[in-house]
């Protein structure tokens, strides 16, 4: 068991990350743990603001450096050929080994497919500078190899020499999807890649990206607030609440088990195939808090609608509780009950 | 361009009629000063031999007839066709202006670019400040500063294009650096101006565009942050700098004339500035026109600039 679940490729302990503004501290991530394994999905899900983008961006270290800081944690990556393991949390944010990581080790794509490609450059121009910079190829065999790319995600051949501005939305996620697997990265990570576009488009691109991961073999991280894509896509799952992750498991297990109050009430949230129809959906009560505040404790406590019945103030230190293998729950009503 | 070249020669035209008197009563008036006198007879003969006695639209038409075969008209003050009068210092004007524009583009761009990616840096305030203080003072101001400090201070030449013993020295080595020393204060006076609105308006740029989502792409991609910056910030920061490129021209223009004036560079401004107190129509008018030629091909140079550089606009 034990010795399975060190082949991870990425491996987020306690990241805590801070921007400091005019307004103060802002703590966009908490506490967030998490692990990828080889050739699978992970899915990060999770209220707006709650600090999933962060946590991707500083997986690359993407973040302003004058603003933006890892106040601790590690996030350590199997990095692809010697399998040495490095920690990305104290790497030079640009650096040259961060660089080398970027784009050819650890892709991402954005979630604004419109904004996402420079309007002034050809596709092919920014596919090919991103296969140039990582490979040793010719000019030529680089175009020969893009021309592949984007072939591969469905696009035509002439797409190549087309400025981004004369593409649909969805040729343009094509595109960003080809620059972004031009390299064999052993970890994509898709920021909300679906959510700028229509539900057929969507469809597609998840298609995609799952034929492509099969191929290529490659881990995703897909961030999304979409339950649905959630469902289709990923093998795990991270729940994150203000800068936490509060829960995390197979797909089956916290569909089908959810155990933190937050998840139950995410799940609540939204409409599902099959349930009674008649059963309203169930928003969970108040808002999420101002991130500039410090909670200490059980950071959902003050929004938990079970705490008060069962008498947990949420204000003890909490731990990850393992309730059964592999899922990870963060919430005090485990912790005294697992003690 | 023709139509709104013609519809300009008439409003030029018009707008130099409007002061009351023509050249023939200024001359009057300018002999009176010195106290003499004219009497009628010859007051009369003088607007029959200029053709001032004949209507306005005769004198328009006498005017612009001649343009297509290259003729803008007779100097009555100078006694020389119009051409002959302003050759010369036409090219002036241009060489410094399109002086001052390289300077104002060469120094502000990489000023941008650097303040905006060190922002709040000293340095970025230091220029910041210095911007500032540009805007604020007026080019004739700077050119009076310049006059007073370089020649009783520094002890350089800060008047004129040449140095006395020069002027009609034939083309040297040594009268061409002379030429030099005496060239690179006016443009850089002429430039200040723009120099500070420029940079004010790169870093801007720079810094909205550093928020953009293909940059946060481009970094992604693994490209050092030197190339970032190079490919796809200042590439897209410099566009809305060539549309300002067709505003600065008038700008140049204009300030060329009273740089002209003060440090007695003979750009287009002094005599301009003396046509029009003498109502030497032609000349007059032929100068606001010949601006107004630059004006109009400065600004579609500059659209065809943005255009190359901007496929967005290139393709509709
Ligand atoms: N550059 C920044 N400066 C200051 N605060 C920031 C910055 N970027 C993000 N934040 C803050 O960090 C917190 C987390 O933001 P993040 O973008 O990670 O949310 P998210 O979960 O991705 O939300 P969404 O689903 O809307 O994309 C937010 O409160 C946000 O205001
Ligand atoms: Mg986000």
């Amino acid at each position: 068991m034990n010795t399975e679940r060190e082949k991870y490729l990425l491996k987020i302990n306690n990241l805590k990350v801070h921007f400091h503004t005019l307004e103060g501290t802002v703590r966009a991530v908490e506490d967030a743990s998490l692990t990828i394994e080889p050739g699978m999905t992970m899915g990060l899900v999770g209220e707006s603001g709650c600090g999933k983008s962060v946590t991707a961006h500083s997986i690359l270290r993407l973040l302003p450096t004058r603003t933006c800081q890892i106040k601790s944690g590690e996030i350590l990556f199997r990095r692809q050929g010697n399998n040495e393991v490095i920690d990305l949390a104290k790497v030079e944010p640009d650096g040259e080994l961060i660089r080398s990581i970027r784009g050819h080790e650890i892709a991402m794509v954005f979630q604004e497919p419109m904004t996402s490609l420079s309007p002034v450059f050809t596709v092919g121009n920014q596919i090919i500078e991103a296969i140039m910079l990582h490979r040793r190829l010719q000019p030529q065999e680089a175009r020969e190899y893009a021309a592949e790319m984007l072939k591969a995600v469905a696009l035509p051949e002439d797409v190549i020499d087309e400025y981004p501005y004369r593409l649909s939305g969805g040729q343009r996620q094509r595109a960003m999807t080809a620059m972004a697997l031009s390299c064999h990265p052993s970890l994509l990570i898709a920021d909300e890649p679906t959510t700028a576009l229509d539900v057929t488009t969507q469809a597609q691109i998840i298609e995609l990206l799952k034929s492509l991961q099969q191929q290529l073999h490659m881990a995703i991280l897909m961030i999304t607030h979409n339950l649905g894509v959630i469902a289709e896509t990923a093998d795990r799952v991270a729940v994150m609440y203000l800068g936490r992750v509060v829960e995390s498991g197979t797909v089956k297990q916290i569909f089908d088990n959810p155990l933190h109050p937050y998840t139950i009430g995410l799940l609540k949230s939204i409409p599902r195939m099959g349930s009674e129809t008649k059963k309203r959906l169930a928003p969970i009560p108040g808002s999420v808090p101002d991130p500039l505040t410090v909670i200490e404790g059980c950071a959902f406590r003050l929004r938990c609608p079970v705490c008060k019945q069962k008498g947990c103030d949420g204000k003890d230190v909490l731990d990850a509780v393992e309730t059964e293998p592999e899922h990870f729950v963060h919430c005090l009503l485990y912790s005294k009950r697992a003690r | 361009m023709i139509p709104t070249l013609i519809i300009i020669s008439f409003i030029t035209f018009v707008v130099i009629q409007l002061p009351p008197g023509d050249f023939v009563t200024s001359v009057q008036a300018e002999i009176a000063a010195t106290g003499g006198g004219m009497d009628a007879a010859t007051v009369e003969a003088m607007r029959i031999r200029y053709g001032l006695d004949q209507p306005k639209i005769v004198q328009y038409w006498r005017w612009i007839s001649g343009f297509p075969k290259g003729d803008f008209g007779y100097s009555l003050e100078w006694n020389a066709p119009v051409w002959k009068v302003i050759f010369k210092r036409l090219g002036w004007t241009l060489l410094i202006s399109g002086l001052a524009l390289m300077f104002m583009w060469m120094v502000s761009i990489p000023i941008g670019i650097y303040s905006a990616r060190y922002q709040y840096s000293v340095a970025d305030n230091l220029f910041s400040f210095l911007g500032f203080l540009g805007l604020s003072i007026p080019d004739f101001m700077l050119s009076l500063i310049w006059l007073v400090f370089g020649t009783l201070v520094l002890r350089v030449p800060a008047y004129g294009l040449y140095s006395p013993q020069m002027v009609d020295a034939p083309w040297s080595w040594a009268k061409f650096l002379d030429l030099l020393i005496h060239l690179w204060a006016p443009v850089i006076i002429l430039g200040v101006v723009g120099t500070a609105e420029l940079i004010r308006i790169m870093r801007g740029n720079l810094l909205d565009v550093l928020n953009q989502q293909y940059i946060t792409t481009a970094r992604a991609k693994g490209l050092p942050e030197d190339a970032v910056i190079r490919k796809y910030a200042v590439r897209m920061a410099i566009n809305p700098l060539i549309s300002v490129l067709g505003m600065q021209i008038p700008k140049m223009i204009s300030g060329s004339i009273i740089v002209g004036v003060v440090l007695s560079i003979p750009t287009i401004g002094p005599i301009f500035l003396r046509s029009l107190i003498t109502q030497d129509m032609y000349l007059a008018g032929a100068i606001l026109l010949f601006m107004t030629t630059l004006l109009l091909v400065g600004n579609l140079l500059a659209d065809i600039a943005l255009a190359m550089v901007d496929p967005r606009i290139r393709y509709e």
